[in-house]
């Protein structure tokens, strides 16, 4: 392609003076040669690309020359701005049957084909197969907004969208991104030799289908499930090479086994399984396990259990809800290489459940988030929370404490008086107080707890009254800085330290 | 391996740059030239300004620097060697597998890069020209991907604004444009012309016509 000359300068119509300076110099972008402006389009979606063409007629050959040699193609997140499926499909359509080169990268759709256009969908999916994609991205959205409440069974438009079996034919997948659709393995199905990430949100999948796709994928390195129906999910001895594995909001299951003997970092969000257990422990190196509830009357067996099998972490973020409250007498679990934590704290009493069940020697780096709502020490012992300080508790190498939702009530000070007089070496801790803080309005040393519960107290005790209060702690760390600040962020942030 | 090899680079402007040999060997074109014998003297480049090349020079420094001391925290991957570390792979899940350390790493390099390219049109454009011309495949990324996202979520008009493009249609042929007309239909002869057309880039205005029909939908 050769390079246009630009005619000469021509001013606009609407002859704004913000764009006097801009007047002034050339249209620098259409100096670049079709190289680089090819380049610059073939990263953006296609969407974005193609209304480019409009611009010039330079822009116009450009755009179509870069949609029919397209690596990348790119229809996401249409749904929302999307009045006119039609226009949208056809526009695919067109770009499918234009597009001329033998591969492509990366094929991302993001649309609900219902009824009408099921079989628009099956051929995008069979031309991304053709074309030997290596990442596809398919998001069919189900549009939960139409479901019509006074049906009780969902009507043909609400069938989600089924996998055709040519998308397991496509042996080039490194990266598979599947939601809200149904996926079974044709019989013949031979392998992803060489998928890496696997990613399955919403997806109805049964548990031998999981069994022989993983089965099959041996190079498998990130898996992730999201909202699946499975009620057990076992991730097998040979999938070697899978390091990361993500399992959030998968209500329905009660069995989880881990046996993959690799797997560097692991994330649980959702209920409190039946049965858990991950193998070959050693390798695991960072986990984040988030159990919000905590029903009444659940023996604490699988707690234990998942507390035991996470012993080799060096990073831990743990929620209240999966900490053990009755564990033998003698239970403890050794962090032997534990150097960062971070406690979603339901209660302040969290903190002392956990040192009582765990020995961390090396922990360098503590972080908590505090609950959002004052706490009631005579719902505690309502609810048979344990509340009593773990004794034999030292941290010899803990050097920074940083705590979020801080309101400086009694229960809290308390609690940051017992870590600072055994944090022999800290250098600094660190205390958030939400923006709109609903602290105590009493007199920080009261104790009357009903009302503190009942009242939306709004009043937040100044700063400086905190810090005086916290000054005069004694601490282990003599060297320690208090640090008391405000966050203008949200203090439901999960996730302090990133 | 810091060698104590240093190369000279003159640009258009006749300003002299001394860099070491690691730092040049980030141009594929520099490193080329160096290797066919042409190092000795001073290295030309007349399709480079001084001001940008203190820019490219900015980012290979980084580069280098960067690499040095991801070797020290990672595990020396040789995958990091060449600029597909630089390539943003928007992943669904981050990488977990880097400690502290790494991570802050990371964080800063961010940081600057967003800094770096934090620069205005001309400089930008220069900038990818530089690095086309001089084949830093990181830098032409990260320009390309700065450009792209002064692009990215536009109006048209927004970029002809933004770019000073001027629009160079006809206003017949414009109006055809503006109207959404998304229900044409081609046929694979059709479709077997428009693929030849392009490849030659002969387009009459009657096919600028049905072609423009075709991307109502893109089109705000």
């Amino acid at each position: 392609m050769e390079e246009q000359r630009n005619p000469p300068k021509i001013l606009e119509e609407e002859g704004k003076e913000e764009s006097a300076m801009k007047k002034k110099s050339q249209n620098e972008i259409s100096s670049l040669p079709d190289s680089i402006l090819l380049h610059i389009l073939s990263l953006l979606p296609v969407k974005y690309a193609a209304a480019t063409s409009v611009l010039a007629k330079r822009w116009r050959d450009l755009s179509i020359c870069n949609l029919i040699h397209a690596a990348n193609l790119d229809f996401g997140d249409e749904v929302a701005d999307n009045p006119a499926p039609e226009q949208f499909v056809d526009f695919v359509n067109r770009c499918v049957n234009i597009h001329v080169g033998k591969k492509i990268e990366r094929f991302r759709l993001c649309f609900d084909p219902s009824d009408r256009f099921r079989s628009d969908a099956v051929n995008w999916i069979g031309f991304a197969t053709r074309k030997n994609v290596k990442e596809l991205h398919l998001d069919f959205c189900r549009r939960r907004d139409h479901y019509d409440i006074r049906e009780e069974t969902t009507s043909d438009e609400h069938k989600p969208f089924e996998l055709p079996e040519l998308l397991f034919t496509n042996e080039s997948l490194t990266h598979l991104d599947l939601s809200h659709c149904v996926l079974t393995l044709p019989l013949d199905f031979s392998g992803f030799g060489f998928l890496k990430t696997l990613r399955l949100r919403d997806v109805n999948i049964t548990e031998t289908t999981l069994e022989c796709l993983l089965a099959n994928c041996p190079v498998l390195e990130k898996l992730i499930l999201k909202e699946c129906p499975l009620q057990s999910i076992k991730i097998p001895e040979s999938n070697q090479q899978l390091r990361t594995l993500t399992l959030c909001h998968c209500w329905q299951g009660s069995e989880i086994e881990i046996s993959a003997p690799n797997i560097r970092s692991f994330l649980y969000w959702g209920k409190l399984m039946q049965w858990f257990s991950i193998k070959n422990i050693s390798a695991l190196e960072e986990a984040v396990i988030y159990i919000r509830e905590r029903e009444d009357g659940r023996p604490d067996d699988v707690r234990i259990r998942i507390l035991s099998d996470l012993a080799y972490v060096k990073i831990l973020t743990i929620c209240g809800g999966a900490l053990p409250w009755h564990t033998p007498k003698d239970f403890r679990v050794t962090f032997n290489n534990l150097k960062e934590l971070q406690l979603l704290a339901d209660s302040v009493c969290d903190v002392y459940s956990f040192f009582r069940q765990s020995i961390c020697p090396c922990l360098e780096r503590f972080y908590i988030r505090l609950p959002g709502v004052p706490e009631d020490m005579c719902l505690w012992e309502y609810v048979g929370m344990p509340t009593v300080e773990p004794l034999n508790c030292v941290f010899n190498h803990l050097k920074l404490i940083k705590m979020g939702n801080f309101r400086g009530s009694k229960v809290e000070l308390k609690m940051v008086k017992f870590l600072l007089e055994r944090a022999t070496v800290l250098e600094s801790l660190v205390l958030v107080v939400p923006q709109e803080s609903y602290a105590i309005k009493k007199d920080l040393g009261d104790e009357s707890e009903d009302s503190e519960f009942q009242s939306n107290s709004i009043k937040t005790p100044p700063l400086c009254l905190l810090q005086e209060k916290l000054l005069q702690l004694p601490k282990a760390s003599l060297g320690a800085q208090i640090i008391l600040r405000e966050s203008l962020e949200g203090c439901n942030d999960i996730l302090l330290n990133r | 391996m810091a060698s104590a090899k240093v190369f000279v680079l003159r640009t258009c402007d006749g300003e002299t740059f001394e860099i070491d040999e690691s730092v040049a060997y980030v141009s594929e074109t520099i490193k080329n030239m160096i290797e066919d014998g042409f190092g000795h003297d001073l290295i030309p480049l007349p399709n480079v300004s001084s001001k940008i090349l203190l820019k490219v020079i900015e980012y290979c420094r980084k580069h280098v620097s960067n690499f040095e001391s991801s070797k020290k925290t990672s595990n020396g991957d040789e995958k990091d060697k060449d600029n597909d570390s630089w390539k943003k792979e928007k992943e669904a899940v981050p990488e977990v597998e880097k400690d502290a350390e790494e991570k802050a790493r990371v964080e800063e390099l961010k940081e600057w890069e967003t800094t770096f390219i934090d620069i205005d049109q001309q400089v930008l454009f220069d900038l990818l020209q530089a690095a086309n011309y001089l084949n830093i495949k990181g830098l032409l990324v990260m320009a390309a991907e700065k450009a792209a996202s002064m692009i990215r979520g536009k109006t048209p008009e927004q970029i002809r604004e933004t770019f000073n493009i001027k629009n160079d249609f006809t206003p017949e042929e414009y109006e055809d444009i503006r109207k959404k007309d998304a229900m044409n239909d081609f046929t694979p002869e059709e479709y077997e012309e428009i693929r030849k057309k392009i490849a030659d880039n002969h387009f009459t205005p009657e096919e600028y016509e049905q072609i423009r029909k075709e991307n109502a939908w893109a089109i705000e």
